[in-house]
């Protein structure tokens, strides 16, 4: 099954991270089952990260310049910064907002996956030492929007990295935070990011997650959440660059009244590779989810959308939408989609769907017609397609951060 | 409200009106499978050595191959040594004319509503009847070969026809192709074959009926059909088996090949036996069938309309290889009880300009699984590929479970692939509806279920049409007329 390569890359991660973390034997038998991932299993059939270098340098915090930040960033925003994927305080904004906590923390791994797979296992092993817990307080209502901004200084080496973020929201509190991942090295880098997050009941959690992998890294990251009853969870996810992304978000729905929102933008260039994996289970009755995948795919650039609902037999009155929406531009690109549903329930409302084609022939026809070019009435026609995603983003400045980001690359992509 | 859960749980009360056996002398080999058993086989249908040698390696590759589990099926160790792989009716040496059939089994498929006299047949449609394992009979084969149409059963064929069948048996499903096709290989009985010329279009319908009757026995068959230039021919398949406590398997392999301009239309209705309300009994339908649409312009279409089986593993898929080609899938799924079906379809766009349809409606009552599953793939060079592909499921009962596994693989950026799924009960507003309107809560269901699955059967050749709407009403008993 697994190569010798990949054997071999296991062990020297594994006694890397034995030099920072003693890990029980719970965790050694769990490891040495697992194995990198292979194109034989369905949860990998399309993603392979088959570029996975023969070694890796387990990196953890340095010291790096002030300037390493990347600038552009909403100003209004309070900013943790995590450098090789440990939290940095030095770099970080001394003065948390009232009602957030932060400390370290291992995760406590009590959201199970739906894939057990390596890369959440060895980020598990070392999350002891380098995981990071941020705290959202009874009733707090945070108006500020919370960065999460990742920094892998370039240093010639491979890097493999591990960050694990655990968060926790008590009950009626209500954030928002972005996951920033942007102006990463052109070295070769492996990060491998677990992201737990627990809602209570009443809670808001509002997520923006940025990748902008322009660089031939692989972005692994899984996040787990839990919503408990009448929480609210929207998750946003922006995807460009050219490198390896694979994204696992589960969402467990175990409290009656809660509502998920899903939504992806992948704008695809050269040899970009995009993998959305959701996984929403539905577990109790009187729930709603809603899903929203995008993708604008050029060059050789491939989209992977596997999106799975579980409605569980007693959750009744199960409201599940979910969709997946893709263009292709150029005659080497590639998508593949797999939406699923697992339906056990029968008051139930559950669809799906799904589309790939190309950018409609009137509507460019009715732009030319009124004098715009080809390449202009084209970036219009995108922008609009992209927009339906960006316009979710809640906050004003992390919203207009996303959309300088999504038309420089749309510029980019319909250039060519 | 109540009035219907009542009506639901009548549902769930169906039973199986073709449980009954026939009792006639047959002639069975023991249980058991082996290289003797597939030589027995062959032997006993006097199959030419490249026959046997094609088995023997089909055999010798399925012995190295293990049961595919990717599927959303929970299906008990099957031992492949408790099955009597072949079984045939004794009758006299040659069958010359109609009357010569055994009075007791012609009796049987009168039963089943098939009537292997000519004359009685206003209808017009050919028949082969297939009785565990082996054809007994084809009717109206001389009519159709003044047109040059073959129509007989695999055995032979064999005999008859060996070059047609040496070109195109195993040609679009390859003895590799999976471990039950392989199985087949090895021991398929027998079948039918159909080959319509060029530039004919066949004038009847025909039509294979298929029974299991001995006990323990497994149904292999093969069937094999091929519509050269501009011809056309509509296929009819149905199949029904007695009520046993014990599992049977059924895997079978239907080819079709389509060459240029050429139009496959294949019909099933599927109803083994399956199990009894309890989940006991039943047959397990592993089926591969698949179609290649050769030529340009070529179109096959499945329609399938399955109420019957425990289990069901099976995706009629379409190969679209000559440019223009169309491929298209109809499908109604019901499953009750304890019954689980798998089953879906596979559309490969390879030629430019191809089009395919994918319609599939299931329905899950009692504690059943039904799931969809299905593949479209557009390759590199397949311009212009277009498809639509629609899923729905009803569920009716709250034990039951409904699932979807389309996979959608696009590269081609000219292509425009579309897929929608939904799932729900009956609406309670749908209900009201025509209660206010003076209809019955169970016409009401009867009215929706039907209105639901007419998409599919409306595919259906007018005969079969008829056949399939009262299935439907045997399988959902009491509220579908």
């Amino acid at each position: 099954m697994a190569s010798t390569n990949s054997e071999s890359l296991k062990s020297s991660l594994l006694e890397q991270i034995r030099n920072v973390v003693d890990f029980n034997g719970d965790k050694e038998s769990a490891l040495t089952q697992l194995h990198f991932p292979v194109k034989k299993q369905e949860e990998w059939k399309y993603s392979i990260p088959n570029f996975l270098a023969d070694s890796y340098q387990l990196s953890s915090l340095q010291e790096v310049p002030v300037s390493s930040i990347p600038s552009g960033l909403p100003s209004d925003a309070c900013k943790l910064v995590f450098v090789n994927g440990v939290f940095s305080s030095e770099l970080s904004d001394k003065s948390l907002p009232s009602g957030l906590e932060v400390s370290f923390c291992p995760l406590n791994n009590s959201i199970k996956p739906f894939e057990e797979n390596l890369f959440g296992k060895l980020n598990e092993a070392s999350a002891e030492k380098q995981g990071i817990h941020l705290h959202v307080h009874k009733n707090a209502s945070i108006e500020k929007s919370i960065l999460l901004v990742h920094i892998i200084p370039s240093t010639g080496l491979s890097s493999w990295i591990q960050p694990s973020i655990s968060i926790h929201l008590e009950a009626n509190s209500s954030a928002s935070f972005g996951e920033i991942w942007e102006g990463l090295p052109a070295d070769h880098f492996v990060a491998n990011a677990v992201n737990e997050i627990r809602l209570e009941s009443g809670a808001n959690l509002h997520w923006l997650h940025i990748q902008d992998g322009t660089s031939d890294g692989i972005i692994i990251n899984q996040t787990r959440v839990a919503c408990a009853a009448n929480s609210l969870f929207r998750h946003i996810v922006l995807s460009t660059g050219s490198g390896f992304v694979r994204n696992n978000l589960d969402i467990h729905i175990e409290g009656s009244g809660a509502h998920a929102d899903m939504f992806g933008l992948s704008l695809g260039n050269g040899s970009f590779h995009c993998d959305h994996h959701s996984f929403l289970h539905h577990a109790v009755p009187n729930t709603t989810s809603n899903q929203l995948y995008k993708g604008i795919y050029s060059g050789k650039s491939t989209g992977v959308f596997n999106g799975k609902i579980l409605v569980d037999q007693i959750a009744q009155k199960t409201n599940a939408y979910q969709s997946g929406r893709n263009i292709l531009l150029s005659p080497d690109a590639k998508v593949y989609a797999k939406p699923q549903l697992e339906i056990f329930a029968d008051d139930v409302k559950c669809s799906h769907g799904a589309t790939i084609g190309q950018l409609d022939e009137e509507p460019l026809f009715y732009l030319r017609s009124r004098g715009l070019d080809l390449a202009t009435a084209r970036l219009l026609l995108v922008r609009a397609f992209a927009s339906e995603i960006l316009m979710q983003i809640n906050s004003d400045s992390l919203r207009a951060y996303a959309e300088e980001k999504a038309i420089r690359q749309l510029d980019e992509m319909t250039k060519s | 409200m109540s009035k219907e859960t009542e009506i639901l749980e009548e549902i769930t009360g169906s039973e199986y009106k073709y449980g009954f056996t026939t009792d006639i002398e047959t002639e069975t080999l023991a249980a058991g499978l082996s290289e003797e058993t597939v030589k027995f086989i062959s032997a006993k249908k006097n199959e030419p050595a490249w026959m046997l040698e094609w088995r023997l390696a089909a055999f010798a590759l399925w012995k190295t191959m293990t049961p595919p589990q990717w599927q959303n099926l929970s299906i008990p160790e099957i031992n492949f040594q408790d099955i009597i792989y072949y079984a045939a009716p004794k009758q006299k040496k040659v069958v010359n004319s109609l009357d010569d059939i055994d009075p007791e089994l012609r009796r049987t498929f009168e039963k089943l509503g098939i009537s292997l006299t000519e004359q009685k047949l206003l209808s017009g449609v050919a028949v082969d009847a297939v009785i565990d394992s082996v054809s007994i009979a084809t009717t109206f084969k001389s009519k159709l070969a003044e047109l040059g149409v073959i129509f007989c059963s695999m055995s032979e064929a064999i005999e008859n026809h060996p070059e047609l069948i040496r070109k195109y048996l195993g040609s679009v499903v390859p003895v590799k192709d999976n471990y039950y096709s392989a199985l087949n290989s090895a021991v398929f009985s027998d079948g039918s074959f159909c080959f319509i010329p060029k530039g004919v279009r066949c004038p009847m319908e025909l039509s294979t009926y298929f029974r299991i009757n001995t006990a323990n026995t497994g149904q292999f068959e093969r069937t094999l059909i091929v519509c050269e230039d501009d011809a056309y021919v509509s296929y009819l398949e149905g199949c029904t088996a007695p009520t046993r406590d014990e599992n049977q398997l059924h895997a079978a392999v239907v080819e079709l090949v389509a060459m240029e301009n050429a139009h496959i239309k294949y019909s099933t209705v599927q109803n083994w036996y399956p199990g009894n309300k309890e989940g006991k009994g039943g047959i397990y339908n592993f089926v591969t069938k698949r179609g290649i649409c050769m030529g340009d312009k070529s179109r096959i279409s499945w329609t399938q309309v399955e109420t019957g089986s425990a289990i069901t593993w099976k995706y009629p898929s379409v190969i679209l290889k000559g440019n223009g080609s169309v491929g298209e899938f109809y499908s109604v799924a019901v499953t009750n009880n304890f019954q689980q079906a798998d089953t879906g379809t596979k559309m490969i766009h390879i030629g430019k300009d191809t089009r395919s349809r994918i319609v599939s409606k299931g329905i899950s009552a009692g504690k059943s699984q039904n799931s969809y599953r299905g593949l479209v793939q557009v390759m590199k060079r397949a311009d212009n590929a277009r498809n639509f592909s629609q899923c729905d499921s009803l569920l009716l009962g709250n034990l039951c479970g409904a699932h979807t596994f389309p996979y959608l693989e696009v590269e081609n950026p000219s292509a425009q692939v579309e897929h929608e799924a939904t799932t729900s009960k009956i609406g309670e507003d749908q209900i009201f509806y025509c209660n206010q309107r003076g209809i019955s809560t169970e016409d009401a269901v009867a009215l929706i279920v039907n209105g639901y699955a007419k998409e599919v059967l409306n595919q259906l050749p007018m005969e079969f049409a008829v056949e399939a709407q009262k299935l439907l009403a045997i399988s959902l008993e009491g509220s579908v007329g």
